[in-house]
């Protein structure tokens, strides 16, 4: 069937056929959350209830905000930043999730062979998924969204008009984003694949948060902020007129404040923009489309190694699989296999590789911070060498928690990564330790990669700093911070600490999988996440306290403290991280044998 | 009714390559690894449930060194849950698996360095080319290097394959992950071999050419089973065939032994009919044709 004659055989209509289609998408997520698992049900439970709990302490500080905000200024309209934080907000949200879900939902979902080949309107299936994908993201949005506006309207005072011109602007707030997502990827699509422009993506989404976070350290402003009102000016600052998150403040409170002319005049303005972006999408959304969706078919899919001088694009090094050898050379071939495969396949997915660089940028944003806004105890003097322990346990911890982001992600996804190529390793004749070791060394040697450079690194960038205050740059400060002693202890504990990290990921990994994903995006389901959340912040809170403090404060001149404080803290973290990596991969191994099944 | 049977596609293979290239070990001493009555597979009062659905429901089958044994029956039948759970992906929920003489619930690494296994969908690593995957397998199960180097440089041409061979398997046909994932199990060397519709999504040539093997592996003394829709390449294969209906065997023979239990019956396709109750089906097909 071609795109053309395709065309012109639907005979179902457009609002019927997307009725329909969306009343089955939404039978199947219910019927999916009827008959889950209990503890999946439990899950969802357990996240509302937090949601809730969230929204009661933001419309308490909205609420309390407002209150302060018009105390201070003495002008009832100086509030009105609350409502434009708001929406700006919800707005900068809404276009970051509109054109990954708008991707995924339009072009990469499973049902979509069966759909745009059966008659029916092509454009019911594209308003059909475009719903379907994009509503419950929005929806979330919206509705932490709505609970400082509501917090801003009960200080206020506002009667019902501001209330129900709050619910007219949180629906006509995504329709910009969403149209303007969705209409970019079409476009895209029909020069780039979609499977690619998934992966590329990912690497967008590391770039703006490498961006906000330089962005971030340059300023510098928010951080010196003390008073409302220097909080007030940089709020304002931020507010845009060709926003329309602006235009919908403007038109909600002016709705507040029963000034109907305006708040009808904004409404419009807001109304006219959602349908200009919204045309074009209505004519794409039949052939363009279609011809996208066709192209993914049509592609050249043959594709060659690069080569180059990176190891994972090199084809003349397949033998390295069968083959232990440097510093794997004294595991077994099975471990060493896993390994190498991992490390293969994980760098040539872009949306495996995004996953790692974004805790990466964190990184670097860490290191730029304090290249630029050390930390700093004691003044602005030459740094006092009791401090210097402290900070450097400090380093140990931001490394180990960046560190602990990258490689966490892969120990929980570890066997869902597998995925429905499981089979291949578990019809082999490897031992389940082998299997565990392999998994725990994938995530293990490359965060101990990244932590060992950092720590240096987060020291160097705030001895520079030191040195370089005061006009002449002071070499003898950068040695007295590079101490190579408290640089080992700080890499001493990443070491042990990841190990714990890793451990407690593969053992929910193992206990969690999702082997029937499509996508790498759906590997990790959101209860695992909020369940190594929980265990992360257990284990780190006993073994980092226990391992840095006695060496953070060792120095303390008021603190002489004797040798059992180090003993003491040395086997409560180390004994800790035994229990905790030995609990964890014997939980892992007895769940091996149900994986896949 | 039987179809009419097609010419057989002329391989353009060499059967003296086939027979080169197979794994030396196929000639290997009878009955070393076997089980104590001499049965490579044997699997005793198997089921399978799940919740209150039951799979395969008491299962008993023994196939012997080197036959090629075929098993068959409709759709949903159990077919590639029995496969499944004779090479140990599955757990069975009640009875015993013994490949080459090893309990796969007591020694299952000894039982799976015993066979190969080939799914109906051919689930690779997408981003790794066919010769990584092919390492990586030979990694598995510890194969040396230099052997697989060796084995590949038969193996690939044979399956007309050494032209792809560096590209990544996301790239690949149905047909060309199947070949890949033949080299793989043949570098390894296996006893025995699990094939789950091997022939599905093949062309012709390439569907012949892993009949010639199979043949050929039976030949000197592998075992083969393979559960397969084709009937035809049941009949003209497999030594010995079982036919399974809803989880249980109801029919296990040569072809000579299901007509004479059918008696009025001629052909496989026919005695499968009967037995699992298609017959009607087969009426309902003539009346839409």
């Amino acid at each position: 069937m071609t795109a053309t004659s395709a065309g012109g055989s639907r005979s179902t209509g457009f609002f019927p056929a997307t009725a329909r289609l969306v009343g089955a998408r939404w039978r199947i997520a219910w019927n999916t959350l009827r008959r889950g698992a209990r503890w999946r049900r439990l899950t969802y439970a357990v996240v509302l209830a937090a949601l809730a709990f969230l929204s009661f302490v933001s419309l308490g500080t909205s609420y309390v905000f407002t209150i302060v905000i018009v105390g201070v200024a003495e002008d009832p309209t100086a509030a009105d930043v609350i409502v434009s934080s708001a929406l700006s907000g919800s707005l900068m949200l809404c276009f970051m999730v509109s054109f990954t879900v708008a991707l995924g939902a339009l072009y990469l979902s499973a049902d979509l062979d069966l759909l745009l080949s059966s008659p029916v309107s092509r454009r019911a299936v594209f308003a059909s998924k475009l719903l379907g994908g994009l509503l419950p993201g929005l929806a979330l949005i919206l509705a932490i969204g709505l609970v400082p506006l509501i917090g801003h309207g009960i200080a206020s005072g506002y009667g019902a008009s501001f209330y129900l011109a709050v619910l007219l602007a949180l629906f006509l707030l995504p329709i910009i984003p969403s149209a303007v997502g969705a209409t970019a990827v079409v476009l895209i699509v029909r020069r780039v694949s979609a499977h690619r422009l998934g992966e590329i993506i990912g690497l967008i989404v590391v770039a703006m948060t490498l961006t906000i976070a330089l962005v971030a350290s340059n300023s510098g402003e928010l951080q010196t902020a003390v008073t409302v009102s220097d909080l007030l000016d940089i709020l304002n600052r931020f507010r845009n007129p060709y926003s329309p998150a602006e235009w919908l403040t403007r038109a909600v409170v002016a709705a507040g404040r029963h000034e109907s002319a305006t708040a009808v005049r904004w409404f419009a303005i807001s109304g006219g923009a959602a349908l200009v972006c919204l045309l074009p999408l209505i004519l794409i959304s039949d052939g363009l489309y279609y011809e996208g969706w066709v192209r993914m078919h049509s592609e050249n899919v043959r594709r060659r190694l690069g080569g180059g001088w990176l190891p994972w694009l090199r084809s003349d090094s397949a033998a390295r699989l069968s083959r232990p050898s440097g510093i794997l050379r004294w595991l077994s071939p099975p471990t060493a296999a896993i390994i190498r495969k991992d490390f293969r396949l994980i760098p040539r997915d872009l949306t495996n590789l995004a996953q790692v660089l974004s805790p990466l940028a964190i990184g670097v944003f860490f290191v730029l911070q304090q290249a630029l806004y050390p930390i700093r105890i004691g003044g602005d003097d030459r740094p006092q060498t009791f401090v210097l322990p402290l900070l450097a346990m400090l380093s140990a911890a931001i490394s180990s928690g960046v560190g602990a982001m990258i490689m966490s992600r892969f120990g929980l996804t570890a066997f869902s990564f597998e995925g429905r190529r499981y089979w291949v390793i578990k019809s082999a004749p490897i031992q389940r330790r082998e299997l565990i070791l392999g998994k725990f060394l994938v995530g293990y040697l490359p965060y101990l990669a990244l932590a060992g450079v950092l720590v240096p690194a987060l020291e160097l960038a705030r001895a520079l700093n030191e040195a370089s205050r005061g006009g002449a740059f002071d070499v003898s400060i950068v040695v007295q911070i590079m101490n190579p002693v408290i640089i080992g202890y700080a890499l001493f504990v990443v070491a042990v600490v990841g190990a714990g990290v890793i451990a407690i990921s593969l053992a929910i990994g193992a206990a969690r999988p999702n082997m029937r994903w499509d996508s790498p995006h759906e590997m990790m389901t959101p209860d695992i996440g909020c369940i190594s959340l929980v265990l992360y912040g257990g284990y780190l809170g006993i073994t980092l306290l226990a391992l840095t403090m006695p060496a953070a404060l060792g120095g303390f001149p008021m603190l002489e403290h004797p040798g059992w404080l180090w003993l003491g803290g040395l086997a409560i973290g180390l004994g800790t991280t035994a229990i905790v990596v030995t609990s964890s991969l014997w939980l892992a191994m007895r769940e091996i044998d149900a994986i896949g099944e | 009714m039987s179809l009419p049977s097609q010419p057989e596609p002329a391989s353009t293979i060499d059967a003296s390559a086939v027979r080169d290239v197979l794994p030396l070990v196929a000639d290997a001493d009878p009955g070393s690894e076997e089980g104590d009555d001499g049965w490579m597979i044997e699997a005793d009062n198997v089921s399978k449930r799940y919740g209150d659905v039951v799979a395969v429901d008491r299962l008993d089958l023994k196939v012997k060194r080197g036959e090629i044994f075929g098993f068959l029956g409709p759709n949903g039948a159990g077919k590639t849950t029995t496969l499944r759970m004779l090479t140990g992906l599955l757990r069975p929920t009640s009875g015993r698996i013994r490949v080459g003489g090893f309990d796969l619930a007591d020694d299952p690494l000894g039982a799976r360095a015993q066979m190969a296994y080939l799914p109906d969908t051919p689930y690779l690593y997408d981003k790794l080319t066919g010769r990584e995957f092919i390492h990586f397998v030979a990694g598995l199960y510890r194969i040396p290097t230099e052997r697989v180097e060796a084995r590949l440089v038969e193996l690939l041409p044979l399956f007309e394959l050494d032209g792809r061979a560096d590209d990544l398997i996301e790239g690949y046909s149905h047909g060309m992950r199947q070949k890949t994932l033949m080299i793989s199990a043949l570098i390894h060397e296996p006893k025995v071999y699990f094939l789950d519709e091997p022939t599905v999504g093949l062309d012709p040539r390439s569907a012949r050419l892993m009949r010639d093997i199979f043949r050929q592996l039976g030949d000197r003394g592998i075992t083969v089973m393979l559960s397969t829709h084709i009937l035809e390449i049941a009949e003209r294969m497999c030594d010995r065939i079982a036919i399974i209906h809803r989880g249980r065997r109801i029919a296990l023979g040569t072809i000579d032994e299901l007509k004479r239990i059918a008696k009025k019956n001629e052909t496989l396709e026919d005695i499968f009919l009967e037995v699992t109750g298609g017959a009607a089906y087969a009426e309902l097909a003539q009346v839409l044709d």
